[in-house]
């Protein structure tokens, strides 16, 4: 819309001059009216927008496809399969790319994301992998580490072990029976002797002959859960026992050494009980860290009402 | 940047679903509870580690419609001897296994479970009957999804690379997480699930399983929707090598194959070429000669000399009734002998594997133990009263012909990753039908006949020749032939060793042969002055009861044999086979058990066995 001012002064126009200051007195008293005024705002503020809107509009239509982007594609690829892809595959990661953001934009722009599980699942997950960690647990001082292994002991448990060996004899001489009197035999012999170690008094035994501080399930694979796997950690030291059978045939056993189940001291095992301290401070400060951020909202319980 | 927040939250995604499977957040080796001084030393003349190479949990689309309800760490702690909650019930092993590859379908690859979970999209589509309590229902949403991955056409809602990645990144964390260097060995693993059809919609298996020696591995998963072709797995397994750690693949089920698995032309339909000889040997050194669907070794129609040829056979197809076309391209004994025509004509040996075994059950558990198996195929074979009954099945063989098989028995210094898996690079390595049967072999132009004899035999076997998976030197031309040392150690929970055999397969020009030799065997029996063969053992199997007794057979076997027919003009393949005496088939231990007739398809009784990788002799010096 536009004011024209009516130009006068020809004769033709004496009438149309008095006319025309009627007119133009009519144009004065509108041109002062403020609800002219407001209109002609509210007209300005309505083009203003519009004309922001395409710009904005236009912005949000547009999909830039960079350098930068186009090189994350390719080490992508790369990583994947070993070697670049070619000019077609890269045109079509390209357009997966920009089919994917239009859907994106478009889900944004209907509110897809508000109300949506999974979204917020996603987001909730990505702040707490964010925020995991952040605290750097210091190195503890050793009335902390002591008191922590103190009060932990059971998680460092070491199993039993034993230290033995033994003497075989084979049933495939001559028989179940007749290998276990050899055993026997054998045993009355060493029992009047000091000897700690005597496999040549038996058969050649495949595997070990001597086992040096084995835990019950190292026995358990090379004898197969037989009686000689528990006689091992049940029989006293330094003395020699059996006739006592495995998958193999029959044995003698002696052992030399046992450590029953126990705790190691903690100078022995320093690092690992650093090490789960650290874990443990890590596991203590995150959940602190989101106490402290879920101290700040107020929880209605709606539904209990 | 948008983008990089959507990779952000992915990478959120994924570590919280990691962090959902493990309870711990630990992504790096456990350090070992053994002290320095409790770990066994290692050993340089290597001591005998046994484990499962192929296991699938419910990660596998198939395994998760039979209900398995396993998942990788459930897998590392049964085979560690750790209790382990299957289908409901409490499995445990007697004794643990030494390392362990889980090997989930790379199809659909962790897919499946999602459509349960009511926060994914897939369990709003028609995938997720699968979950529905109607039988009738549930099978028909099977039979689509497997019409669909043996034709090799991916459905796209089940294919998107997000759940292979994230299900990929457990398989790696439970892999990491239990592995104890010196104690107990893990590999990360999947199945390459390739199944070409031939006419009338029949699947021809040419699978394979994927081992990787390190943790250095690719972010994603090589499948059968990617490619069927085994000469494009191998790109994969080539780029994987550049950018990271060691990878094998190891094919299986040549028996289900139709002829293809050793086939003369490519899958293609090109005649193998040298290159191609010496691209499949570089990225397959082994072969799976036994499982659970079956063994390859051999068939009776094969090789009408062998006595103890009829042995868990599988003679269909997978997931078919259609029954196996295997005259050629299918057993393990033929190829080699096929491999050396071929070497003859172009100058390479496609077929020279070594040999392991493995059980490709799809429990989650690798429950070899013939006397404590719970079944392995999920809802499909855990009701005895059905397995004992059923004689048919809409997936070929009915459960009754599924094998307690097998293990692999690699000979390494220590039990680490490094160490086993060069023992799986230079082929000394043995599988068996399940049982932990030890056994050596070794071969030598000039060893002495009481070789065995003596006091520290192990380490001249070594300095005097070579291991099982080798080449043997270069000998003398003209020379006698070749002087071979087997011996053999039962499984001390198990049957007594029957016997050791030798197996030869040799060709000249064009033409192969095969032939057995007793080599040492238990008790006094002599060969038969006709044949030439050791007559059978005897048999202690109690029927009613379901057991046996070791009055018969020997806790350990041993021999040195001169090869008598030895001609230095033909090619020829030497392995070993160790027998044990006749105990129950796990099918007669359930009849018992259950109190059930038994069923007899299998046999009540076998004769558990270890096979060796061959030693090799090639006329032209190398």
């Amino acid at each position: 819309m536009s004011f024209t001012f009516i130009r006068t002064g020809h004769p033709e126009a004496a009438v149309a001059g008095k006319s025309a200051r009627r007119i133009r007195s009519v144009v004065r008293r509108i041109v002062r009216e403020p609800l002219v005024h407001f209109l002609l705002l509210g007209v300005l503020i309505f083009v203003a927008s519009a004309l922001s809107t395409k710009h904005r509009d236009n912005a949000a239509q547009r999909i830039v496809i960079d350098k930068k982007l186009v090189v994350h594609f390719i080490t992508l690829y790369e990583a994947q399969m070993g070697m670049p892809p070619s000019r077609s595959q890269l045109d079509g990661m390209i357009d997966d790319y920009v089919r994917e953001e239009v859907q994106f934009r478009e889900a944004k722009r209907m509110g897809l994301d508000t109300d949506d599980e999974i979204v917020r699942r996603r987001l909730a997950s990505k702040f707490a992998f964010l925020q995991r960690d952040l605290v750097a647990v210091p190195e503890p001082p050793a009335e902390e580490l002591q008191h922590y292994y103190d009060s932990h002991s059971n998680d460092f448990l070491q199993p039993a072990s034993v230290t033995f060996t033994h003497i075989y004899f084979s049933p495939d001489h001559g028989g179940d029976a007749v290998a276990y009197s050899r055993a026997e035999q054998a045993l009355t012999k060493l029992q009047s002797r000091a000897v700690t170690r005597a496999p040549e008094l038996g058969d050649r035994f495949p595997l070990q002959t001597d086992y040096g501080d084995v835990q019950r399930l190292d026995l358990l694979q090379q004898f197969g859960g037989s009686p000689i796997v528990e006689k091992a950690f049940v029989t006293p030291t330094k003395q020699w026992a059996g006739p006592v059978r495995s998958g193999y045939g029959w044995h003698l056993v002696y052992v030399s050494h046992r450590e029953e189940a126990s705790v190691p001291p903690l100078k022995q095992i320093q690092d690992k009980v650093r090490a789960a301290y650290v874990e443990d401070m890590k596991e203590k400060a995150n959940k602190a860290k989101y106490d402290a951020l879920a101290k700040e909202y107020v929880v209605e319980r709606a539904y209990l009402r | 940047m948008k983008t990089s927040l959507a990779y952000l939250v992915s990478a959120g995604l994924l570590f919280s679903l990691a962090a959902c499977t493990n309870k711990s957040s630990k992504l790096t080796p456990e350090a070992t509870s053994q002290s320095a001084s409790n770990r066994r030393p290692a050993n340089p003349l290597r001591n005998a580690y046994f484990g499962d190479t192929h296991l699938h949990t419910g990660l596998s689309f198939d395994a998760y419609i039979l209900r398995t309800n396993t998942r990788p760490n459930d897998s590392y702690a049964y085979a560690k001897g750790q209790p382990v909650n299957y289908l409901g019930k409490t499995e445990q092993r007697k004794v643990p296994l030494d390392f362990l590859a889980v090997t989930d379908h790379a199809e659909y690859l962790g897919a499946l479970p999602m459509t349960a979970d009511p926060n994914s999209p897939l369990s709003k589509t028609d995938w997720a009957k699968i979950n529905d309590n109607d039988p009738a229902v549930s099978a028909a949403a099977f039979k689509k999804i497997i019409t669909g991955v043996l034709s090799g056409r991916a459905d796209a809602q089940l294919n998107d690379p997000a759940y292979s990645k994230a299900a990929w990144q457990q398989v790696i964390d439970a892999a990491e997480k239990n592995y104890e260097p010196g104690k107990f060995t893990t590999f990360i693993g999947f199945e390459w699930t390739s199944a070409p059809l031939a006419e009338g919609k029949k699947p021809q298996n040419l699978h394979r399983c994927i081992i990787f020696r390190g943790s250095k591995v690719p972010p994603a998963v090589y499948s059968a929707f990617d490619s069927p072709d085994p000469e494009l797995l191998w790109t994969y397994l080539e780029n994987a090598r550049k950018t990271g750690d060691d990878v094998i693949a190891i094919p299986h089920n040549g028996n289900a194959s139709n002829g293809l698995m050793f086939d003369t032309k490519t899958l293609t339909g090109k005649p193998i070429t040298r290159d191609y000889a010496e691209r499949r040997m570089a990225n397959e050194p082994l072969v799976e000669i036994a499982q659970g669907k079956g063994q390859s070794e051999t068939h009776p129609l094969l090789s009408p000399n062998d006595e103890f040829a009829r042995f868990e056979l599988w003679e269909t197809l997978v997931g078919s009734p259609a029954r196996a076309n295997f005259k050629t391209g299918s057993y393990v004994r033929q190829a080699y002998g096929v491999g050396q025509e071929l070497q003859e004509k172009i100058g390479a040996n496609p077929f020279k594997y070594g040999v392991e075994a493995a059980t490709d059950f799809h429990s989650g558990i690798s429950s070899t133990e013939e006397d404590n198996y719970p079944g392995s195929h999920g809802n499909q074979d855990n009701d005895p009263k059905l397995v004992l009954s059923q004689r048919e099945s809409i997936g070929g063989e009915p459960p009754i012909t599924v094998g307690v098989e097998g293990l692999t028995g690699a000979w390494a210094e220590e039990n680490t990753r490094e160490s086993i898996f060069a023992a799986f690079k230079r082929k000394e390595t043995f599988g068996t039908s399940g049982n932990r049967i030890q056994v050596r072999f070794f071969g030598s132009w000039n060893y002495p006949a009481d070789l065995i004899k003596q006091s520290n035999w192990v380490k001249a076997a070594y300095v005097g020749g070579v291991p099982m998976g080798s080449d043997l030197p270069a000998g003398a031309s003209g020379a006698k032939g070749p002087v071979f040392a087997v011996w053999a150690l039962k499984d001390p929970r198990m049957g007594n060793l029957d016997r050791i055999q030798i197996i030869k397969v040799w060709t000249k020009n064009g033409n192969s042969h095969e032939k057995i030799f007793d080599v040492a065997w238990s008790g006094d029996r002599k060969p038969d002055p006709k044949t030439g063969k050791v007559p059978a053992v005897g048999n202690t199997v109690d029927l009613k009861t379901a057991t046996f007794t070791n009055t018969i057979g020997a806790t350990e076997l041993s021999g040195v044999w001169t090869d008598p027919e030895f001609d230095p003009q033909s090619y020829a393949t030497y392995y070993a086979r160790v027998l044990e005496i006749p105990t129950p088939r796990w099918s007669t231990i359930w009849a018992v058990k259950y109190n059930l007739p038994l069923n007899d398809k299998m046999g009540n009784t076998i004769q558990e066995r270890a096979w060796t990788s061959p030693i090799w002799y090639s006329p032209t010096p190398k």
